[in-house]
């Protein structure tokens, strides 16, 4: 359905080449597609995330009707067209309301898909102190719980917040870049067996962080103290689905 | 009140003690903490929560501040600035991400070497570069490009007087009535058509 393009100048030639798979990959565009269902909260909350990740985005303003478990290939579609490999969907529906399912592809081919129904507690951006950072500074993480090394799924919500907003891997940091934190916490899961049912799983916190250095008793560490810009999600974890074993060692297979 | 306060806060400790130690993943600027978080402080009203939320990370911050701080210095000199004066940033040298995350594309294959590449690498001949380009000119006793912009191989193009060569165009050969200057030009147009046959070929083997 994409046609393959011809470069026919020096400028569409590079803009080919950037999408070609490389060693070391590009940072990872994540594409905003509201759902048949979508309302305003899930707008807000998609411009606040979105803000989080500029300039690496992408948002749709109209509505598709999507339903990624069922059938992916509509997705799969917008993430080739777009070279986004992240796609975030807002839907809302009685039995689940205010849902993002975020979905990661591989070759433009779906690679795992998890729901994250964002629950009534939130806190946008403008209900805090405006205090923002620059744009594009590679932010810090704290996950905090063991919940996150033990459990598939929430190994799986590691892997997709760290890849979502790590900014471009590089060797070295400017240590005034470093601004701003996002915290992920979940605490234990309460039976020891892993086959409770989803409702059982524990809500997932999301929290955005601006730092605040102050002078300390150390000379050149500095005693640090955090400001909450948000956005503020807590995350009530959906249906999810894992790669095929040979998609996912063929996506670890790391050349470094 | 805010002097007493920033006193108070200058004299606040940078060392957190943790039950069980994090882990850091530099390469990603993370810190994994696995000290299990309180479920009675997250189940008590929404300040309560967020405080011991945002307690617990400012911990796990200051940890992370420290260790990154720890890390090996480079001082470059902001070569983008345009103004004259330039000044040092510190550089923090990170190490590799300890996490893996997915690829979003196939690793590249390599490339297959070419024809003359896989003779080249036999016979040991080495790529010249930019060291072949300029060829001394006797008669101008100067240095002039071998090839390309105003290459000697194109100097026979704008001489007024051309020999004629007595074997390419002798007395019966379709040859003879043309000028000497386009014939060369012709040869030389022949084998850049030559080359771009050999690199179509390659492309399509490469595939």
């Amino acid at each position: 359905m994409i046609r393959s393009i011809k470069p026919k100048n020096a400028r569409s030639k590079r803009a080919i080449e950037k999408k070609q798979p490389k060693i070391k990959e590009n940072v990872k565009t994540v594409l905003f597609v509201p759902g048949r269902s979508s309302n305003k909260t899930l707008h807000d909350i998609t411009v606040d995330l979105a803000a989080l990740k500029k300039p690496d985005i992408k948002r749709f303003t109209k509505k598709n009707d999507i339903l990624p478990f069922e059938d992916a290939t509509k997705l799969e579609f917008f993430s080739e067209k777009n070279d986004c490999s992240i796609l975030v969907l807002s839907t809302s529906n009685k039995k689940r309301p205010n849902n993002l399912t975020f979905i990661r592809t591989f070759e433009y081919k779906v690679y795992d898909m998890i729901e994250l129904g964002v629950m009534n507690n939130f806190k946008l951006v403008q209900d805090f102190k405006k205090l923002t950072f620059q744009v594009g500074l590679k932010p810090m993480f704290t996950f905090q719980g063991n919940i996150f090394e033990t459990h598939p799924i929430y190994i799986h919500i590691k892997s997709l917040f760290l890849d979502m907003f790590n900014g471009e891997t590089t060797k070295l940091q400017d240590v005034s870049g470093l601004q701003h934190v996002i915290s992920v916490s979940a605490v234990e899961l309460d039976e020891h067996d892993e086959t409770s049912p989803i409702s059982k799983l524990p809500i997932v916190h999301f929290r955005v962080y601006k730092l605040k250095t102050f002078k300390s008793s150390e000379p050149k560490i500095p005693r640090v103290e955090l400001v909450e810009i948000g956005p503020r999600l807590d995350f009530k974890v959906g249906r999810h689905q894992s790669p095929a074993p040979e998609v996912h060692k063929e996506a670890m297979h790391s050349c470094w | 009140m805010s002097d007493i306060k920033e006193s108070y806060v200058s004299t606040k400790p940078v060392t957190v003690e943790k039950a069980i130690p994090v882990t850091y993943d530099l390469g990603h600027l993370a810190v994994y903490d696995t000290n299990p978080i309180d479920p009675i402080e997250i189940g008590k009203d929404e300040n309560s929560k967020n405080d011991y939320l945002q307690q617990v990370t400012r911990d796990n911050v200051q940890l992370l501040i420290n260790q990154i701080l720890h890390q090996p210095l480079t001082k470059n000199s902001t070569t983008t600035n345009t103004d004259s004066n330039e000044t040092p940033i510190t550089l923090v040298q990170l190490p590799d991400p300890v996490f893996q995350l997915p690829r979003e594309k196939p690793v590249p294959k390599a490339k297959e070497p070419t024809k003359w590449e896989l003779f080249a690498r036999k016979k040991g001949i080495q790529k010249k570069g930019k060291t072949g380009k300029l060829v001394f000119d006797e008669e101008k006793q100067e240095w002039v490009n071998k090839w390309g912009y105003k290459g000697k191989n194109k100097e026979l193009d704008n001489q007024w007087l051309v020999e004629v060569d007595e074997e390419k165009q002798a007395a019966g050969s379709p040859d003879e009535l043309i000028d000497p200057r386009k014939l060369s030009r012709m040869e030389r147009k022949k084998l850049v058509k030559k080359n771009e046959l050999q690199h179509k070929r390659n492309l399509k083997e490469g595939k």
